[in-house]
C-alpha cells in the first residue's frame, strides 16, 4: 500500500518549550491510526500541523504527495479539540458553511449524520450543549469525501451513549480510500477500530506499530499497553 | 472568494439591516419633532439633549464601530476557537481576508447612503432650509420640503458632480485604509504572540502607533502642500490607497508565512 501521509523530522516549539521533537511516521491508504498520549504530550500539536493550523519549526509534512498548504486543507478533514463553530450558526448555518468552502462535502450525508445524531438542524450553536456540539462537528467533519481524517479527541466530555454514535460513525465513514488519524487518551472505548498506534510523549514517539502485532507482542491489549507506557509518566 | 463574501454576509446582515434600523428611527425622531437646527444648541431641553446624544451617538458611533469591526474578524480568524474553522478552508490568505472586508466595506456604505439620505431629509425638513445651520453648508432659497429636498439632490449630483465623484471614492481609500490599518496591526501582534491570548491592551498601542507613524508619514510628504479644490486632495489619496495596498499584502503574507500552516 502507498502512504497517504508521510511525517518526516517534523519539530515544533512554544517559545522555549518543544512540543513535537523530529517526529517520522508514515501513514497507509485506508488505515485507522490511533494517535496516544497523556495530556501535552504533543497529539494536538501534530494534528494542527497537519490540519495546516500551525507550522512545523523544521521537518516536512507531505499529504497525498503534497506539502501541507492550500490543496491538502482541501483534502484534510480536521475535528479539533476545541469547537470552532460560530456561536450564532444554527447547524444548518454550518452545513451550509461547509458546503461553500469544502468541494467535497456532501450535504444529504450531513442530514442523515444529523438525525443519526439526534441532532435539530434549526437549533442554535449557542444553545447547544458540549455533547451535542462535538456530534454536530463529527457530522461536519465526516461529510466530507476527505483523504485523511483528523479527530483530535473526539470522544471527550461526552455521555457514554454519544460515544458509542461517534465511534459508530468513524466505524461508517470508513473508506479504502481513506485514513483516520484519532487522537485520544480514552483508549478502552476505541482501541478495537484502531489499525494502527502511535504513542508519543513529550514530543516524541515512544511507540509505535500495527495495533495487531503490538496486541500479539505484548501479549495485552491497547488499552494495558498504554497505561504501562505511561504509568511512570503522568 | 465568492464562499468567503456569502458566509461574511450572511454572519452580518442581520445587525446591518438593526444598525440601519436604528439609524433611521433615530434621524426620524429628529425629523418628526423638528430638532434638527437645534441639535447640539448649548440651551437646550432634556429631551433636546437626549435626542443630540442619541444623533452623534448613532451617527459617529457607526461607521467607527463598523470599521473596526475589522478588529473582530481578525480575532476570530487568528486568537479564537473559530481559528480552527477558518484556517482550515481551502482558500488562500488573500480572499479569506479580502472577501471579509469587501463585506464590511459593503456594509459601511450601506450606512452612508442611509445616513445621507436621512441627512437630506432633515435639511429638507427644516423650514428655513439649510440656513438654520448657520450658512455654513448651504442656504436654500427653494420654498417647501421637495422644493428643497431637489435642490439638495441638485447640487450634490448636477451641479456638483464631478466633486462627488472625485469626494466618494476618496472616503472609500479613506475608510479601506483604516481597516487596513486594524487588520495589519492585529496580524503583525498574532504572529508575534501566537500562542496568547488576545492581547487588547498591546494591539491598542500598536493600532496607535501605526496610525501616527502614517499620519507623520503624510506630514513628511506633504507639507508646504496646498489644498485648494477637490482635485488637489487626490496626490495624499493616492499615496493613502498605497498604503492600504501594502498593509493589505502585509497582512496576507504574516497570515501565509506567520499564522496559516
Amino acid at each position: 500500500m502507498s502512504a497517504l501521509l508521510d511525517i518526516t523530522n517534523v519539530t515544533k516549539n512554544y517559545g522555549l518549550k518543544t512540543a513535537l521533537n523530529n517526529v517520522t511516521f508514515s501513514l497507509e491508504k485506508g488505515r485507522i491510526l490511533g494517535l496516544m498520549g497523556p495530556n501535552g504530550s504533543g497529539k494536538t500539536t501534530l494534528l494542527k500541523v497537519l490540519s495546516g493550523v500551525q507550522h512545523p519549526a523544521s521537518g516536512e509534512v507531505i499529504i497525498d504527495g503534497k506539502h501541507v498548504g492550500v490543496e491538502t486543507k482541501a483534502m484534510v478533514s480536521f475535528l479539533p479539540d476545541v469547537n470552532p463553530l460560530f456561536s450564532w450558526m444554527k447547524a444548518e448555518d454550518a452545513i451550509d458553511f461547509y458546503k461553500d468552502f469544502f468541494a467535497d462535502f456532501d450535504k444529504v450525508k450531513c442530514y442523515e449524520l444529523l438525525d443519526f445524531m439526534k441532532l435539530n438542524r434549526t437549533q442554535k450553536v449557542r444553545s447547544m450543549s458540549k455533547g451535542m456540539i462535538e456530534k454536530l462537528n463529527l457530522s461536519l467533519v465526516f461529510s466530507r469525501k476527505a483523504r485523511l481524517f483528523l479527530l483530535d479527541e473526539p470522544l471527550g466530555g461526552v455521555d457514554p451513549v454519544a460515544r458509542e454514535r461517534i465511534v459508530s460513525t468513524i466505524i461508517k465513514t470508513y473508506s479504502e480510500d481513506s485514513s483516520i488519524i484519532i487522537s485520544t487518551h480514552l483508549v478502552h472505548d476505541v482501541e478495537t477500530i484502531f489499525d494502527d498506534v502511535c504513542m508519543i510523549n513529550e514530543g516524541e514517539i515512544i511507540l509505535q506499530g500495527s495495533a495487531e502485532d503490538l496486541r500479539s507482542e505484548h501479549a495485552m491489549s491497547i488499552d494495558q499497553l498504554y497505561i504501562k507506557m505511561f504509568a511512570d509518566k503522568i | 472568494m465568492k464562499a468567503v463574501i456569502r458566509q461574511q454576509w450572511k454572519a452580518r446582515y442581520k445587525t446591518a439591516l438593526m444598525l440601519c434600523g436604528i439609524i433611521s428611527l433615530v434621524s426620524l425622531s429628529v425629523v418628526l419633532s423638528g430638532q434638527g437646527s437645534r441639535l447640539f444648541s448649548s440651551n437646550s431641553s432634556l429631551f433636546q439633549y437626549w435626542l443630540s446624544i442619541a444623533f452623534a451617538a448613532v451617527y459617529f458611533g457607526v461607521p467607527v464601530y463598523t470599521l473596526t469591526s475589522v478588529i473582530t474578524t481578525i480575532k476570530n480568524m487568528v486568537f479564537k476557537d473559530t481559528k480552527y474553522l477558518m484556517l482550515t478552508v481551502p482558500k488562500k490568505s488573500w480572499k479569506l481576508i479580502g472577501g471579509r472586508l469587501l463585506v464590511i466595506m459593503g456594509e459601511l456604505i450601506a450606512y452612508a447612503v442611509v445616513m445621507l439620505f436621512w441627512l437630506s431629509i432633515l435639511f429638507a425638513s427644516e423650514s428655513g432650509g439649510m440656513v438654520s445651520f448657520e450658512n455654513q453648508v448651504y442656504t436654500s432659497a427653494a420654498v417647501g420640503f421637495f422644493g428643497r429636498l431637489g435642490e439638495i439632490y441638485s447640487i450634490v449630483f448636477v451641479k456638483h458632480i464631478v466633486e462627488t465623484i472625485q469626494i466618494i471614492p476618496m472616503a472609500l481609500i479613506g475608510a479601506v485604509f483604516i481597516m487596513m490599518v486594524f487588520s495589519f496591526s492585529l496580524t503583525l501582534f498574532a504572529s508575534i504572540f501566537r500562542h496568547k491570548q488576545f492581547p487588547r491592551v498591546l494591539s491598542i498601542i500598536l493600532v496607535y502607533i501605526m496610525f501616527d507613524l502614517t499620519v507623520r508619514l503624510m506630514a513628511l510628504i506633504f507639507n508646504g502642500y496646498e489644498v485648494d479644490a477637490v482635485s488637489s486632495m487626490w496626490p495624499p489619496a493616492a499615496i493613502i490607497a498605497l498604503l492600504a495596498c501594502g498593509l493589505f499584502a502585509g497582512t496576507c503574507i504574516l497570515f501565509e508565512k506567520r499564522i496559516e500552516g
